[in-house]
């Protein structure tokens, strides 16, 4: 049986007066890819982002890769954050270079693959992209790299059918390769719920149901009509 | 990772790297100020009313706009979207810091070495042509220069740390101290310069350009100027905490 | 629904039951509907994969599963096989064949019809389509 590459127990978090957490508790497997399910402010980017340390939970346990979030975990986390947006004046060749000089085990090759893949042009600069070729490039910063755990934020918002299923045929190779666990956040179930291993449904703060993708088919249906029930 | 420090540094001092457009831009403006400059300056040379402490007076905006500059380089990660990818990145936070705050520290002190030939330059330029440039005058007006600048170069790096910290005050459940960061800014910007009595009567004689009489180094400022750098060394330290455990993202 | 045509195996894929089962199940009935020859080289666990736009974990546990079944052979290096032992291709296909006879059966029992009915519904139809 697998281990566990992250586990929240009890985890509490409030902004203000709202609670973006309350009584979290989830284990996610290790070299399988996770999707993390709910409506917006359901609680899926605090989750992530306490896994990268930048935020802290009120109350409850944290563990990433069997340590505790931080800098120093983040080594080995690759992060696509939430509404994240890129240098502007940093061109697909440069962002190579601060990825190949700040971010651990940077796989330039692997990026420039990917890069031609997703139809970027090396000489653009980040300002002068569309918000889907901008996405696809941060995707890549974080798909080259060989680090044992690769969170996406929702990877495919704003980004264009083509590259979805460039994104998902990227996906699919580093599953292949069975070294790796994936964790990511959408809304495009429909399109992707066929990759995953785990699935995880977050409703107001707290887990509402949580297992294998294929045994919740057995038991309920698509990952999408479970969507449905749950969030009527 | 080796090298990555340095790089974080040359990172932030790049970003006013500009495309090809707001290149030309750029230079467009600092062309146009330039002619503007001389030209407001050969004017007054030929009516014989340059008096170079102008130029010094200019300065007198700086320690703001060195406060600014660091605050700027902190919210920009927060105004432009970045702060995930800055927040994350596997490196301790004083590093993060520390490396924005060297990086500011070497454009402000480059800008400042820059304004300070400019000055010179453009006093043997506007005196050259009112026929009035003196060795001894331009060399006394040199060291005034020299003692001016060296005293907003000695307060840069406060003024600096203060900006950052206010950076990173404004992100951080320490926000509502914000208009107390604001209120320091606007006493401290100019505090160095009235209390240095720099500007007094008795340091410069008005009429005669060069003729400096004698400044005297008040002996406060001897001890407040090496106090501002440890305070300056203390609000790093601080912002660097508080972007470890405060921020309110 | 997910559907591809890849190395000569088609498939339909409905999201709303395990998927696993389903590849293996159309797998087994591509192989014996011939529409993959004896001793053909299967597509790798990736290739599958990226056509199905699946995750390859679910591929490859029918590949086990096929390899368990003996309808399948890995040789090192090379990839998968189907196996060119025509017996077990035979015995699937009788497997499908009873299984198929058994729904159907149960289906008619369901509408209330008995086995003179039932077979003599069969020689009409077995007629028309003779």
């Amino acid at each position: 049986m697998n281990g566990c590459a992250v586990r929240c127990e009890s985890v509490r978090k409030r902004y203000g007066s709202k609670w973006a957490l309350r009584d979290f508790s989830v284990a996610i497997p290790e070299r399988r890819i996770t999707a993390v399910l709910g409506p917006n402010g359901a609680g899926k980017s605090t989750f992530f982002r306490m896994l990268c340390g930048i935020t802290r939970p009120d109350a409850g346990r944290v563990e990433v890769l069997g340590r505790t979030p931080g800098w120093r975990t983040n080594r080995d986390i690759a992060y696509l954050p939430d509404r994240a947006r890129w240098y502007g004046d940093l061109s697909v060749g440069d962002s190579f270079v601060w990825a190949e000089r700040l971010l651990p085990e940077f796989d330039k090759e692997r990026a420039e693959q990917l890069a031609a893949y997703m139809g970027l042009d090396p000489g653009m600069k980040a300002e002068g992209m569309s918000r889907g070729e901008e996405a696809r490039l941060m995707l890549v910063l974080c798909a080259a790299r060989r680090v044992p755990l690769i969170v996406l934020d929702e990877p495919f918002a704003g980004i264009d059918l083509i590259s979805r299923e460039r994104i998902v045929s990227t996906l699919i190779d580093i599953l292949s390769s069975r070294e790796q666990t994936v964790l990511i956040s959408t809304h495009e179930i429909s399109e992707t719920e066929s990759l995953f291993d785990y699935v995880v449904f977050v409703d107001n703060g707290q887990v509402a149901l949580a297992g294998d993708a294929e045994r919740i088919r057995a038991e309920r249906g698509s990952m999408e009509q479970v969507y449905r029930q749950l969030y009527r | 990772m080796r090298g990555s420090f340095a790089y974080l540094v040359k990172q932030d001092a790049l970003r006013w790297k500009r495309s090809g457009t707001t290149k030309t831009w750029f230079w467009t403006y600092v062309a146009l100020i330039a002619i503007a400059v001389v030209g407001i300056i050969t004017v007054w040379s030929l009516k014989g009313r340059f008096d170079p402490l102008v130029l010094l007076f200019c300065t007198f905006g700086f320690p703001y706009m060195t406060f600014m500059f660091a605050y700027t380089m902190l919210h920009r990660e927060w105004k432009n979207g970045t702060y995930g990818w800055w927040l994350t990145l596997p490196y301790p936070r004083l590093w993060l810091v520390a490396a924005k705050y060297l990086s500011a520290l070497l454009q402000v002190l480059l800008f400042y070495a820059v304004c300070y030939v400019v000055t010179l330059l453009l006093t043997l330029y506007g005196k050259g042509l009112d026929g009035s440039l003196q060795p001894d005058r331009f060399f006394g007006f040199a060291k005034m220069t020299s003692l001016w600048y060296g005293l907003l170069i000695a307060y840069a790096p406060f003024m600096l740390a203060f900006g950052l910290l206010s950076g990173t005050v404004a992100q951080s459940r320490w926000k509502p101290l914000m208009p107390i960061m604001w209120l320091g800014f606007a006493v401290s910007g100019n505090m160095v310069l009235w209390l240095s009595k720099f500007w007094d009567d008795r340091v410069w004689n008005r009429s005669d350009w060069g003729a400096f009489v004698t400044y005297k180094w008040p002996v406060w400022l001897s001890v407040a100027l090496p106090s501002t750098l440890l305070v300056a060394i203390l609000f790093v330290l601080m912002s660097a905490k508080i972007v470890e455990r405060h921020l309110t993202t | 629904m997910n559907e591809a045509f890849v190395g000569g195996l088609r498939f339909t894929l409905d999201l709303s039951q395990p998927l696993y089962e389903q590849v293996l199940n159309q797998i087994r009935n591509s192989v014996a509907k011939g529409e993959i020859a004896l001793g053909d080289k299967m597509p790798s666990v990736r290739e599958l994969a990226q056509a199905l736009k699946i995750n390859p974990n679910t591929v490859m546990r029918a590949y086990q599963e096929l390899e368990r079944d003996g309808l399948t052979e890995t040789r090192r290096g090379q990839g998968t096989f189907i196996t060119t032992d025509a017996g077990k291709v035979e015995s699937i296909r009788r497997q499908l064949a009873e299984k198929a006879v058994e729904e159907f059966l149960g289906k008619m029992r369901g509408l209330g019809y008995d086995w003179p009915d039932i077979e003599r519904i069969l020689r009409e139809k077995g007629g028309e389509t003779a």
